[in-house]
């Protein structure tokens, strides 16, 4: 148990906790429809909507990866990576939710289904699926238990993500919405407060300059080039993240939905900037002798706003935290249990699935996905090689043909969204495969790199540059599919015709 | 104070503002919609509506 929280902060902990389960027995509906159940009834206010889209989006991966790049590179985290996410969801807000809402789908597979068919959709289902698997929220909500309650990370994760299972389970996305925009609002206000607070104690980022190395203070930091340009990559799956879809589909009209992810994406861009600037200030409290000198970067933000904040407010701090990462499990989990529902278990094997059986069998699913995220989270040493692999997988899977079926207005044949799907999942998993076995484990990065030489120049090949091979394979896939075969919307026509 | 303490406040004012502003028109629909239910409740009971 940390030493910075007192008996004030562990009451105001076990509220938020007790109100939790609360919410989830206040918002259960014992005969709810599908729609009621995993869209809410598309029945949700803008608060609500800007709330559970920012704390879905915003896990503790992103809390702790943010801050820590900030602390080992510095502006770069800001500047670098997290902007490039923040264009990416403008360009959603802009010009995907008119389509999306237009399309009258729930599932990010469901499009997948209308432009290519079932079995592309089934194979989007699993790359959704894998990516909306709760690991890293479970991985880092036992970290956090660690410090805060002194326990065993499987045993913190084991009861905090049973907690946010267990209102998920029981109220559906209205309870997940509920309980994002209290856990939103505690989040917000508690950074707003703590890192000025840290700033001032620490002498600001005068003192940052003084003691920070040279390169914190470059824009793009002096990570190398591919790797900056790597992780820019992975904001891709912005476009295509099956929670931020589900969102949208769950708005009253597309315009709510609009005004929404930019009035998030301008609340993302303050709580970014902050979560860095907190990360950098670290680097002047390691040196101050306030955290220790051994600190795990990963915990350097927790552990230095909890020192900057009074006490109590360090209490819903921390609730905060916690809240960010049930945030993120309840709301991939959910989404995930869509997956195997509507996506997998309706088309495959009850086509005439009846409402009650779909709610019934996107239950099963969320706890299934809960489960499988559990067994898979404690099998990884690092959050970020696990981040990344997902955001790969499902990028690589999905994002050529979602985007074709969006703004290609040509024909589309039925097999090229299969080749595109099946080549791009299949080319991440050769990949991961293959450099783990002739690549060498780089320990400071914590990677597979394989160095290759060719007439003279060695290339290093990184396991994060996994997407520069599998994402044009994925388009090639799409390539070679539509030369096959007639469009599959005129086939579909033409049998509803006949 | 230099520029990015400065860029740090400006944006912990708005975090700050925002998060307030959510949860005061969270619980304010919250509140309007449990009045609705209430009412509606009221007005079916005295149209005999089960």
């Amino acid at each position: 148990m940390s030493e910075s929280i007192y008996g004030l902060d562990y009451a105001v902990i076990l509220i938020y906790l007790l109100m939790l389960i609360g919410i989830g027995f206040y918002v259960y509906q014992k005969d709810s429809t599908y729609e009621q159940y995993i869209l809410a009834d598309r029945m949700m206010t803008t608060p609500m909507l800007i709330s559970t889209l920012v704390s879905t989006y915003y896990g503790l991966d992103i809390l702790f990866g943010s801050s820590e790049l900030a602390f080992n590179d510095g502006l770069v985290a800001f500047f670098g990576y997290s902007l490039a996410s923040l264009g990416f969801y403008i360009f959603v807000a802009l010009y995907m939710t008119k389509k999306l809402r237009s399309s009258n789908v729930i599932s990010l597979p469901e499009i997948l289904e209308k432009n290519y068919g079932k079995s592309t959709a089934a194979i989007g289902a699993v790359g959704s699926m894998i990516y909306c698997l709760p690991t890293t929220s479970l991985f880092a909500l036992g970290r956090v238990s660690e410090f805060v309650f002194g326990i065993d990370a499987h045993y913190g994760a084991l009861i905090l993500g049973g907690i946010a299972l267990g209102y998920t389970l029981l109220g559906g996305l209205k309870a997940v919405a509920i309980t994002d925009t209290i856990q939103f609002s505690l989040m917000c206000i508690t950074v707003a407060i703590g890192v000025p607070l840290l700033l001032q104690d620490i002498g600001g980022f005068t003192e940052i300059k003084r003691v920070a190395p040279e390169g914190h203070f470059s824009l793009f930091g002096d990570m190398p080039f591919f790797l900056l340009l790597a992780y820019i990559s992975l904001s891709l799956a912005t476009l295509i993240d099956p929670s931020i879809y589900q969102r949208i589909f769950a708005a009253k009209s597309f315009e709510q939905s609009r005004k929404a992810i930019l009035l998030a994406t301008g609340i993302w861009t303050a709580f970014d900037w902050l979560v860095v600037a907190g990360g950098m200030a670290a680097i002047v409290a390691v040196s101050n002798g306030i955290l220790p000198p051994d600190v795990h970067t990963n915990d350097v933000f927790l552990m230095s706003i909890s020192y900057a904040l009074p006490i109590g407010l360090t209490g819903i701090f921390l609730a905060g935290v916690l809240a960010t990462a049930m945030s993120t499990i309840d709301g991939y989990s959910l989404v995930a249990g869509s997956n195997i529902s509507y996506d997998m278990y309706r088309p495959v094997f009850n086509p005439d699935a009846s409402d009650k059986d779909l709610v019934r069998v996107t239950k099963i699913g969320v706890a299934c996905a809960w489960t499988l995220g559990y067994i898979v989270a404690f099998q990884f040493d690092r959050i970020l090689a696990l981040l990344v692999f997902v955001t790969t997988v499902i990028t690589s899977t999905v994002f050529v043909p979602v985007m074709m079926g969006l703004f290609y207005k040509g024909r589309k044949t039925a097999l090229a969204g299969i080749l595109s799907c099946s080549m791009g999942l299949a080319s991440v998993l050769v990949f991961y495969i293959g450099l783990a076995q002739i690549g060498v484990y780089n320990e400071v990065y914590g990677t597979f790199i394989w160095s290759v030489s060719i007439a003279g120049f060695t290339f290093d090949i990184w396991q994060e540059y996994a997407l520069f091979y599998c994402l044009p394979i994925s388009f090639i896939g799409f390539l070679i599919g539509n030369r096959m075969g007639g469009n599959y919307k005129d086939s579909m026509n033409q049998a509803v015709s006949a | 104070m230099n520029g990015w303490d400065l860029y740090t406040w400006l944006n912990s004012i708005i975090l700050g503002v925002s998060g307030f502003l959510i949860l005061a028109l969270f619980l304010r629909d919250s509140y309007m919609a449990r009045k609705k239910t209430k009412e509606n409740r009221k007005k079916d009971k005295s149209l005999n509506i089960p």
